[in-house]
């Protein structure tokens, strides 16, 4: 009995408005299901649809042709008013998603606009849950970049979707607040059911990803768990992706998966302890 | 080529210097990488070089730096420009104009040169745009506005150029671009590179040597290989080493891998150095089983 | 009235808008009109800007606004720019026409009013024509010839370049305000209303994020146009030579001028004979 769908795209085409008369396809006939309680990593060069996808699911961008629908209504023609029930988009620049006065204001502000009650218990709430205490008055503007991305986090999740869209969360980050971030991301996904990622970032998405669905010029070039991804050679080149050093390392001298140094240096000791048993 | 002595720096109206007598010297044709965490003063350790401090940014300043012959304080930013190449983190907002030939030779025109336009192609040449000359600015991907930046960058022929995270949009074909054009430049033309960087992998691949920063102070400069051998000293300041090394360093601190300074750092340094460890041990192996 | 407010903010989209522009400055780089001498065009602008408030003959006034009109169509000047002119002019004079007429006029207050119509109509033509019709960089150079301090031509090349960005930019934070904002209820009476005020408030309330956005990234902008030595040279008259060195007359130049003169000539004549 599969679990119910999250998103499904029917057929879905979609194009950019380009300067010189040009309007470039992104997607000719998309078909994609997602489920409830996947976590999702989308990954791809640049310019193969990753965040045009993200914004077709919440409705930023509407498609010329096909059908999408998300949380089983169809949401194809809907206002993102109305799409704001089911999904919530975080953007790659957090600056962009501050309209507030502040970060308490920001995080509070969805909430207030639709009259929920309690909004200011359940702010409170996010702001201990991303550390964020002590900067609920300050302008989100005047963050740093891993502070930022926290309360945009925060933002994104104030009206509980059951879609979570994220783009390239872990994007200028340095390696300090990478991991705080991904710490709060695996805390996010207690709260919303369904979590939909894209990035560049390899190692995000072998600690983190069920699913990886790679795109490339419009089209979903693999659909598979992290390790059978990293395992396609071919398409990883065609596609231009390496995943993380230690995967291929491990690849090379064992034949084996291993998606970070401790998984490696455990191979390699079962490796030695065989060798020796000889 | 670069000498910095007693470097101190404080913004004005900040509490404690930002740059805490720094000692350093780089040599000509170096390809360098800068280290820190967040706050150690690599972006105004930099900004000193090109001489946007103290000329543009007031403070408190004492100590000398001297580029390419040339002291900082003494001469004056379009003096040094002509020295000193920068692109910075958001290199989107260092274009300035909207066509990419004359943004490349905007910097050669103010400064009244008549062969601007030659020296703008020239520059797109080396970084790889020359066929997009005459495009628009949002026609271009990121990574080729990467490429854009540094080509205006080097439009006045400076000795040293400056980059200012090369590789944080995550991107690999876009920062893969960068560092081999960066290379390019290294090799054949013999600029000196230095590169405020986070990724490892990418200063275990390009870099000759590394400095690690810490609280406005140089703690070590080393060639990149033995730099990124320290993973204690690296984590300890939100480095993240390669994997490669970490690997190897848990083994070390297993036992099972002899001490060294020099861990491996890129995945072919992985594969030749594990291979001969499991190769010396089976032959290890094989002897003592033949000898008994 | 009730599909227009419910699409303005999906049909008037932001892209559309983005493109037109774009499209107006660069994309009609290949006409008659842009291959001219941008000094030709500011004198020639100097005229037809001016002498139509001066002129009161409707058959004069016609006659040049046929020939702005002619030269704006030239230029092929983009479809939103043309809107945005017709609804200038008719706030400006053609609302007067409407409520005249309800007021118990007559067709006798047509022509007064054509004179006021199509003065404002021809110089708002010529504008269009010159400052559309003209690549940006030549007409900067154009005013930098006459005088124009070099900061305005700078701003203007600065100001395409960063539109695409900025638009980008004003359409994330008006999705942000669609997002997390509340659609006023359908139910309701003045629903349609209720929903332009909406739709109007919160494009009027992005400006504000984005303004400081834009200070937040004019750092890196205003230290690297000190590392390119553009303060430095805006007090060297080399650099301004340099820039104006490509500007040069051509026969084009010389048969518009021509043109527009006989024209104007002609028009003159025509006018004193014919009595309207």
């Amino acid at each position: 009995m599969n679990p119910p769908k999250a998103v499904c795209f029917e057929n879905v085409s979609a194009e950019y408005r380009g300067i010189k008369d040009k309007n470039p396809k992104i997607f000719d006939g998309l078909d994609l299901n997602i489920h409830k309680g996947e976590k999702v990593a989308l990954i791809g060069s640049n310019g193969a649809g990753k965040s045009t996808l993200l914004k077709l699911i919440c409705g930023f961008i509407k498609p010329y042709g096909g059908r999408i629908y998300v949380c089983g209504e169809e949401i194809t023609s809907k206002k993102p008013e109305e799409t704001a029930k089911y999904v919530s988009l975080v953007y790659q620049n957090p600056e962009e998603m501050f309209i507030g006065e502040s970060v308490g204001d920001d995080i509070e502000y969805a909430m207030r606009e639709r009259k929920i009650p309690d909004y200011k218990s359940k702010a409170l709430e996010l702001i201990e849950m991303f550390s964020l205490k002590g900067l609920e008055n300050k302008d989100a503007r005047l963050l740093s970049g891993g502070q930022m991305r926290r309360a945009s986090l925060a933002i994104g999740i104030a009206l509980n979707p059951s879609v979570l869209l994220l783009d390239e969360p872990t994007a200028n980050l340095d390696i300090a607040t990478r991991t705080e971030v991904i710490e709060a991301l695996n805390s996010i996904c207690s709260k919303t059911e369904t979590a939909i990622v894209a990035t560049h970032d390899m190692q995000l998405v072998a600690e983190w990803a069920d699913r990886v669905i790679v795109l490339h010029e419009g089209r979903i070039a693999a659909d598979g768990t992290c390790t059978e991804i990293f395992e396609d050679e071919f398409v990883l080149e065609k596609v231009g992706i390496m995943p993380p050093e230690i995967y291929t390392l491990g690849k090379r001298l064992f034949g084996a998966q291993t998606l970070n140094p401790k998984e490696f240096a455990d191979l390699f000791l079962r490796e030695r302890e065989e060798v020796l048993a000889i | 080529m670069i000498r910095i002595n007693g470097l101190k720096f404080a913004y004005p109206g900040m509490k404690g210097y930002v740059l805490n007598g720094i000692e350093l010297e780089i040599e000509k044709g170096d390809f360098i990488a800068v280290m820190g965490s967040n706050g150690s003063g690599k972006s105004t350790l930099c900004k000193a070089i090109n001489g946007l401090i103290p000329h543009f940014f007031d403070g408190d300043y004492s100590g000398s730096v001297e580029v390419c012959g040339l002291n900082t304080v003494e001469h004056d930013i379009s003096e040094l420009a002509m020295k000193v190449g920068y692109v910075y983190q958001d290199f989107e907002n260092q274009i300035v104009r909207p066509t990419v030939l004359d943004d490349a030779s905007f910097s050669c025109l103010n400064y009244a040169m008549s062969d601007y336009r030659e020296r703008g192609i020239r520059a797109l040449e080396a970084v790889g745009l020359a066929n997009k000359a005459f495009d628009y600015i949002w026609q271009l991907s990121g990574g080729q506005k990467h490429l854009l930046a540094l080509a205006g960058a080097l439009a006045l022929n400076p000795d040293v150029l400056i980059l200012d995270e090369p590789a944080s949009q995550l991107d690999p074909l876009h920062a893969n671009g960068i560092y081999e054009a960066l290379k390019i430049l290294n090799s054949e033309f013999g600029k000196t590179i230095i590169t405020i960087e986070h990724h490892t992998e990418y200063i275990a691949k390009y870099c000759k040597n590394a400095v690690l920063l810490d609280k406005g102070r140089v703690i070590w400069k080393l060639p990149a290989k033995q730099a990124l051998s320290r993973v204690d000293e690296l984590e300890n300041r939100n480095i993240f080493p390669p994997q490669t090394a970490i690997a190897a360093k848990i083994l070390m601190e297993k036992g099972i891998l002899p001490e060294s300074e020099n861990l491996p750092v890129t995945v072919e340094d992985g594969v030749k150095f594990f291979s001969r460890i499991k190769i010396s041990e089976a032959a290890d192996i094989k002897n003592r089983s033949g000898f008994f | 009235m009730k599909k227009l407010s419910e699409n303005i903010l999906d049909k008037i989209s932001i892209d559309y808008v983005r493109t037109q522009v774009l499209k107006n400055a660069y994309g009609n780089d290949d006409t008659p009109i842009a291959k001219l001498d941008p000094r030709t065009l500011l004198l020639w602008y100097l005229f037809f800007g001016f002498f139509p408030w001066f002129a009161n003959n409707v058959v004069l006034l016609l006659l040049l606004f046929m020939f702005a009109a002619a030269t704006t169509r030239l230029a092929k000047v983009a479809p939103l720019v043309l809107f945005v002119f017709c609804l200038g002019v008719f706030s400006q004079t053609g609302y007067l026409l409407i409520v005249s007429l309800f007021f118990d006029g007559n067709l006798s207050t047509i022509i007064p009013l054509s004179v006021l119509t199509l003065k404002v109509a021809t110089v708002s033509l010529a504008s269009i024509t010159v400052f559309s019709g003209l690549d940006p960089d030549r007409l900067c150079a154009g005013l930098l010839y006459f005088g124009c301090p070099d900061k305005l031509s700078f701003s203007i090349a600065f100001s395409y370049r960063i539109l695409p960005v900025l638009m980008e930019q004003f359409q994330n934070i008006l999705f942000s305000y669609r997002l997390r904002g509340r659609v006023p209820e359908k139910s309701g009476s003045f629903w349609v209303v209720k929903n332009l005020f909406y739709q109007i408030k919160i494009i009027m309330l992005s400006f504000y994020p984005l303004m400081l956005g834009t200070a937040k990234r004019s750092r890196t902008t205003v230290e690297a146009l000190e590392l390119k030595g553009y303060r430095h040279s805006l007090s060297n008259p080399e650099v301004r030579r340099i820039k104006l060195s490509h500007l040069r007359f051509s026969k084009g130049d010389f048969a518009f001028a021509f043109i527009s003169l006989v024209y104007t000539a002609g028009s003159i004549l025509i006018s004193s004979y014919i009595k309207l």
